[in-house]
């Protein structure tokens, strides 16, 4: 079981999470199953199998190590059309394989008829969306057999045709899809200093209870003030705050992700962000017990 | 075609279509930005020695053939062959050299079975191996005529070897799995691979055993 506080699987950090000077606050990491999966060695054609090499190494070390989810990168659940099943069977396989309680992927569209933008594009938030979006979301949990985990993410321009609220959008893709919800707080704060809207307000139209699975990571700020969600800087004061609002809000134990894909720092200073993470999710939880400790103290009879 | 349908393709135009060729989408060009950056960072990892120059023929490789693949290396891997056709010279050697590495890198080593090198057997390659033809030199230890490296990975490591085993590389040319090494051997002197003497037999018993300790060959199999 997957809990508290774990950190993205990337060939430049991984030496320290093997030879034990990984902080106490990790718990488990994180995998993207493109890294392991690949199709050249067999002429291109739609059979997918493991990727050998250093990838393949490296996903075994961290099985024998930490528990670990699976955070994909291409099954944008925009996409028009349905998903390849070449690509989901070999997906499903090595989800059984890694015994994953669920799938995550993103609320946008990265593939467009046979073309991968390898990137995360915005949907227009309207209702041809939302049904596309549910149906890509339930035919992916059809053919992986696990349940799948949206992730909303950052975005720099809304799309033109786009009359519904963010929030209820994404609200309305979970019920019909019946689907959960990873919500990165990074995103969220990125979004809200973007378009001008307030990112604690956003978080509480959120369905909450959906929630299984927390991301942080930190962002570049632009000369012009822009916010992008690079993944390649510290986490922001403001998202940790924001963090520990989310927390408070939630309550209860859940695996919360320390993403960091580019301009690796030497390991301590990841390992401090860890544990301070670490030390807001615990007292949240905390906080929590002692309420409800409070809320069951027998009262004297009047 | 849906207003969904019609967005998501001028996405596509947008982060894929040459510069004078790209769609006005106002907004948008951060996107196209971001997209094309990665693809570009990534062509520049991966061909170290060939890419530079090669900046606007990347562009067009881009724009010929949209990434296929949801592996973005595999999308990297396809360019050295599209930029072989616009390329002459040293730079396509390069370009061969780069992707052989960069797709041995990643290929699958299944576990193998094999004994040791009986000529009535047959020979259990290296699964990693691929044998790249080359016009010009591109590593240290080549000679400048036309040659064959031999790129390949050990099961045990992950960085990319290479070797120059002409005669192994002739061998393994004969390209009929199930052929005993010894008519390998004989159809390699038949093509005048060497002078089919005592010595011309010691030259590739030599390269032989060189292949095996290099892991290049894993021995035979009955």
């Amino acid at each position: 079981m997957c809990e508290g506080i774990g950190l993205g699987l990337r060939s430049p950090i991984a030496a320290p999470l093997f030879d034990g000077s990984a902080p106490p606050a990790l718990r488990w990491l994180e995998i993207h199953p493109e890294n392991y999966l690949g199709s050249l060695a067999y002429g291109g054609s739609v059979q997918f199998e493991a990727r050998g090499g250093r990838y393949a190494s490296l996903l075994a070390q961290a099985r024998e190590r930490y528990p670990l989810l699976t955070h994909g990168l291409t099954m944008g659940f925009g996409a028009l059309a349905p998903f390849d099943p070449g690509y989901l069977r070999a997906l499903r396989a090595l989800l059984q394989e890694l015994r994953a309680p669920w799938h995550s992927d993103h609320l946008c569209f990265s593939q467009v008829d046979e073309v991968y933008l390898h990137d995360l594009l915005p949907l227009p938030l309207h209702e041809e969306a939302i049904g596309v979006a549910v149906q890509r979301i339930q035919e992916a949990q059809d053919a992986l057999g696990v349940a799948i985990a949206v992730e909303p993410i950052s975005w720099y321009v809304r799309p033109p045709d786009s009359p519904l609220d963010e929030a209820e959008f994404i609200s309305e893709i979970l019920r019909r899809a019946d689907a959960k919800l990873l919500l990165d707080v990074n995103n969220v704060y990125v979004n809200a200093l973007n378009h001008g809207f307030d990112a604690r307000g956003f978080i509480d139209k959120l369905p909450l209870a959906r929630v299984v699975q927390l991301h942080m990571a930190g962002h570049h700020v632009r000369a012009d003030g822009q916010r992008i969600d690079t993944h390649a800087a510290p986490i922001s004061e403001p998202v940790y705050e924001l963090f520990d609002y989310t927390m408070r809000k939630l309550a209860r134990p859940l695996p919360v992700l320390l993403e960091r894909d580019d301009a690796f720092p030497p390991f301590e200073e990841l390992a401090a962000e860890l544990t301070r993470l670490d030390v807001i999710y615990r007292r949240a939880l905390a906080e929590q017990a002692d309420h409800r400790a409070l809320a069951d103290r027998p009262r004297a009879l009047p | 075609m849906s207003v969904l349908a019609a967005y998501q393709r001028a996405m596509v135009s947008l982060a894929f279509a040459e510069d004078d060729a790209r769609p006005n989408i106002p907004g948008f060009e951060l996107y196209r930005d971001m997209i094309r950056a990665r693809l570009f960072e990534m062509a520049r990892l991966a061909y170290t020695r060939s890419f530079p120059g090669l900046e606007g023929c990347f562009a067009r490789y881009l724009a010929d053939q949209p990434p296929a693949s949801p592996f973005i290396r595999e999308v990297i891997a396809g360019f050295g062959p599209y930029a072989e056709r616009e390329s002459s010279g040293l730079v396509c050697s390069l370009l061969r050299f780069e992707t052989a590495k960069w797709q041995v890198a990643s290929l699958p080593y299944p576990p193998q079975q094999a004994g040791e090198l009986d000529f009535e057997g047959v020979l259990v390659v290296n699964p990693t191996l691929v044998r790249v033809p080359l016009e010009h030199v591109v590593t240290e230890d080549d000679h400048a005529e036309p040659h064959t490296l031999l790129v390949y990975r050990r099961p045990d490591e992950d960085g990319v070897l290479w070797s120059r085993l002409p005669r192994v590389a002739a061998l393994l040319a004969d390209d009929a799995p199930s052929r005993t090494l010894s008519e390998r051997v004989a159809g390699f002197f038949a093509r005048g691979g060497d002078t089919p003497d005592e010595d011309g037999l010691t030259r590739l018993a030599d390269e032989l055993t060189l292949a095996v300790e290099r892991g290049i060959l894993l021995g035979t199999t009955r």
